[in-house]
């Protein structure tokens, strides 16, 4: 039980890297455009096919990464200039009807370049293997991207804090006016913010393709749960995106894994595996509300 | 010339006349399977001008409403798995459950603004989801067969498509009676002002939270009412009904029939009903296609088709000349 | 004394707003309140609407004291305020604008099934609203599609709606070009003797053409308080406020 939840533990955290990527992106969007983004989880999507499209043709995992990076940057850039620049003024619902359009035009654009069969994406050999840690052998793949997470969060968090971009990237979070009066350019900022967090979107597809089927669909999921850290952490900004994402990324793997395992004990194991996988899943929408009552704003509201 | 009121009564009859004379003409042609269709497009009429009432009427971008329809279908399933057989019963209680579940998310939800609001709606709706597929007793993510349609009574057979199809169709005109009283009400005109600004009606003096919950409340006994159609059309619900991607099918209907319209509902899911029925015997990736009419439906006129024609009128308005003071 | 205010007091930590303010202001008659930036007018709007609660002192509205009264209460004893930022429902014609704003007096439910074309006494009553400030031909216009100075006498209209014996004005110039601000001042001026008006406002032309009496608050006290012409030639006044805009 130990090494289980040690295991699971960890996957956890490497599950809130992964979020923390993704939600990053968004709840930037959100707090510098005042832009629901439904369609994120889809440049998540795209930045897998083309690393798996890349890496399959060259062999290589990591040409795969840098190839697909700057290909998925250039998707968000096209939707963000062709599309999304029109709908800043507009309210929440136009914003969440376009990018769910977004969605459905993107999950068949897939299938219809790639065909309908999922991707193979391989781990890169070098780091197939598993390092020890303590009891637990844990996959070095897993690890590195526990590690490469932390960094671009540090990254990241030197760029908002230390930088002029960055200045102004926490100005047009906190106040939108004020930076359009402190003679911001406004449009050349959204289109680098929406690209930087497409990247970053990229990047978590990228790095979970090798543990998840590369296919259609396969951003929806992830995209509602980033939304949840978002919520959670509070709407622009980056530490509550951290915050939000270690929550969701631990509460919901342990929720999934560990519960129907405390289940079994007192229940038959076929309902305790589909009980506790439900209540496990129902989990973080429970924190999240509970949250949300307690703080309607999230734990680190950009705007406090 | 007609009135506003008296024309859309107008096309409403004609409309009526017209479905209630399709299955004959259906059937005489040769084209049965189309009947299926039409109650389809029916129900999710029901359904999306429920949601229309919070959405377009309410200015609530709720992304749960798919909840209170599959909470509706698996209310009637359930009770009629354990022996229900009276459809009154049936539809009550799908009712009920609607009601109440919503009341309770409205309740939850109106405590929070903007995209907050939307996101403890797609919450809510996602644990009522999980619920069901943890459910292994009722099906669990195989979902669940409704063994018969509950007993009509009255010496008619529910089980005849023909009979089933004018229950629908007698629901979804007097749901859409329903709706037209009620958003042509004080209630109706005091919920559209508290969507154009809420703080403005408090200062009136209005309740506004109460306004926004009771909507919910209703919408939520329309789309239960709605769910046990459908689960007695089809016999079978599954979770997948009440996943926030239903959620968001039914909000693209809303969007392209007019938000905020009477017909907006209505219009809406048979457009997007047939659009898919005709694209997907064309095409096995059509969802492209749905979400490219949405994506240009959207940036082009914002209230949806029924709105197109006002667009042009709109655009070559002018500011109204100055009146006088006194 | 339609308003009399005594010995009112409010802090905001350690900056005193409000310093034992006093002022009485007669029934049918129009009060300007004027005096630099940060001098405490807005506050001192928001302590008489019910908005923050006052310190300390003293609010009699026509003889009962309504310092302890909520803001809804306040209007419900005919105490209104309006906005500087127009504040109406844009999507709705100016009938329902009026409309939705007096049927909250007329009904005490909700009305589900009760068709809001047939409530005749509202919409008559808020035709007539309508009519009164100007808008009578317009009842049928959006909000969204009216003029500026429009829009803010719809709002003035809104504020009607609740029947108010007293009206808190907040910079109803605000944002006004000069025919519109003509038309706003009209407005007002013939909305006395029936309603009594309490007016903050930076724009000088409006103030000395409406203006009944005129307090000058600076550093959330009063200055001077009298007619146009006594407040024009006082010197100190001059001095704090109007200095070298002098009185035109």
């Amino acid at each position: 039980m130990g090494t289980l939840l040690l295991e699971q533990t960890l996957n956890g955290l490497q599950f809130s890297v992964t979020l923390f990527l993704i939600a990053a992106g968004l709840t930037l969007v959100f707090g510098v455009m005042n832009f629901v983004n439904l369609a994120h989880g889809s440049l998540f999507m795209v930045g897998a096919y083309f690393a798996a499209w890349f890496a399959g043709m060259s062999g290589s995992f990591w040409i795969g990464l840098l190839c697909a990076l700057p290909a998925t940057a250039l998707v968000g850039l096209v939707v963000e200039v062709l599309v999304l620049r029109r709908l800043y003024a507009k309210d929440h619902m136009v914003h969440v009807l376009a990018t769910f359009a977004l969605i459905l035009i993107f999950n068949d654009l897939v299938r219809i370049v790639w065909g309908p069969l999922p991707l193979p994406l391989d781990l890169p050999s070098g780091l197939a293997g598993a390092i020890q840690l303590g009891p637990v052998p844990y996959s070095s793949f897993r690890l590195v991207i526990m590690l490469s997470g932390v960094l671009v969060g540090l990254l990241l968090w030197l760029l908002v804090t230390r930088t002029r971009m960055g200045m102004w990237v926490r100005a047009g979070a906190n106040n939108r006016e004020m930076a359009i009066a402190m003679g911001v350019n406004v449009k050349w900022l959204y289109t680098a913010v929406f690209t930087f967090g497409t990247v970053l979107s990229a990047l978590a597809g990228v790095m979970l393709g090798p543990f998840v089927a590369v296919e259609s669909g396969m951003g929806d999921g992830v995209l509602i749960l980033a939304f949840v850290v978002v919520v959670i952490g509070g709407i622009g900004s980056v530490l509550g995106a951290a915050a939000g994402a270690l929550i969701v990324g631990v509460v919901d793997t342990l929720g999934r894994t560990a519960l129907p395992a405390l289940l079994s004990a007192a229940l038959p194991p076929t309902i305790a595996t589909s009980l506790g996988s439900a209540l496990g899943s129902m989990m973080i929408y429970l924190v999240m509300v509970v949250v949300l009552f307690w703080r309607p704003s999230g734990l680190f509201p950009a705007n406090s | 010339m007609l009135t506003k009121k008296s024309q859309s009564a107008l096309v409403w009859i004609v409309l009526f006349v017209a479905l209630a004379c399709f299955p004959w003409l259906a059937t005489w042609a040769g084209q049965d399977f189309y009947i299926g269709v039409v109650i389809r497009i029916m129900i999710f009429a029901i359904v999306a001008s429920s949601l229309n009432l919070i959405l377009g009427y309410g200015g609530m971008v709720s992304f749960g409403h798919a909840a209170f329809f599959g909470l509706g279908a698996y209310a009637a399933s359930i009770a009629v798995v354990h022996g229900a057989n009276n459809v009154w019963l049936v539809w009550t209680l799908a009712a009920v459950v609607g009601g109440i579940s919503a009341l309770a998310v409205g309740f939850v939800a109106t405590r929070t603004r903007g995209a907050y609001f939307i996101m403890i709606t797609l919450a809510m709706g996602q644990l009522f989801y999980f619920l069901f597929v943890g459910l292994r007793q009722y099906g669990g993510d195989d979902g669940l067969r409704m063994p018969t349609r509950p007993a009509l009574g009255f010496g008619l057979d529910i089980a005849s498509e023909s009979v089933f199809y004018a229950v629908v169709l007698i629901w979804t005109l007097l749901m859409h009676l329903l709706l037209a009283r009620l958003v042509r009400s004080r209630f109706g005109l005091a919920l559209e002002a508290v969507r154009e600004n809420e703080s403005r009606m408090g200062a009136i003096g209005y309740s506004t939270r109460q306004y926004r919950v009771i909507a919910f409340a209703v919408a939520g006994v329309m789309a239960g009412v709605a769910g046990a159609l459908l689960a007695m059309h089809n016999q079978f619900v599954s979770p997948k009904m009440l996943h926030w991607s239903q959620s968001g099918t039914l909000m693209i209907m809303v969007a392209l029939g007019g938000m905020g319209r009477l017909h907006g509902g209505f219009l809406g899911a048979a457009v997007f009903l047939l659009l898919e029925e005709v694209l997907s015997s064309y095409f096995s990736y059509w969802h492209i296609f749905v979400g490219a009419i949405l994506l240009l439906v959207v940036m082009v006129s914002p209230d949806g088709l029924a709105g197109l024609g006002r667009l042009f009128k709109r655009k070559a308005a002018t500011p109204v000349d100055e009146g006088h003071a006194p | 004394m339609a308003l009399q205010i005594s010995g009112l007091g409010k802090r905001f930590g350690g900056l005193e707003a409000i310093r034992n303010l006093s002022l009485q202001i007669a029934p049918g008659t129009i009060h300007a309140l004027i005096g630099p930036n940060g001098a405490g007018k807005t506050t001192l709007i928001s302590l008489l609407s019910g908005f923050l609660a006052a310190d300390c002192g003293n609010i009699d509205f026509f003889g009962k004291p309504i310092q302890h009264r909520s803001q809804q209460e306040r209007v419900g004893a005919g105490l209104v305020r309006s906005f500087q930022i127009t504040s109406i429902f844009p999507s709705l014609t100016v009938l329902e604008n009026l409309q939705v704003s007096v049927q909250r007096r007329h009904h005490r439910g909700f009305g589900f099934l009760a068709a809001a074309a047939s409530d005749r006494r509202a919409r008559e009553e808020a035709a007539t609203l309508a009519d009164r400030v100007g808008l009578g031909r317009h009842l049928q216009s959006r909000g969204d599609a009216l003029s500026h100075g429009m829009r803010r006498r719809l709002d003035v209209g809104l504020s009607l709606a609740c029947a108010p014996r007293m009206l808190l004005m907040d910079e109803p110039m605000a944002g006004m070009g000069h025919d519109e601000a003509d038309e706003v001042v009209s407005l007002i001026r013939s909305l006395t003797p029936e309603l009594t008006i309490l007016l903050v406002e930076h724009d000088m032309d409006a103030v000395f053409a409406l203006a009944d009496r005129i307090t000058v608050l600076v550093l959330g006290a009063v200055l001077a308080s009298g007619t146009a012409q006594q407040i024009r030639d006082d010197p100190e006044v001059r001095a704090a406020y109007l200095g070298t805009e002098g009185a035109s």
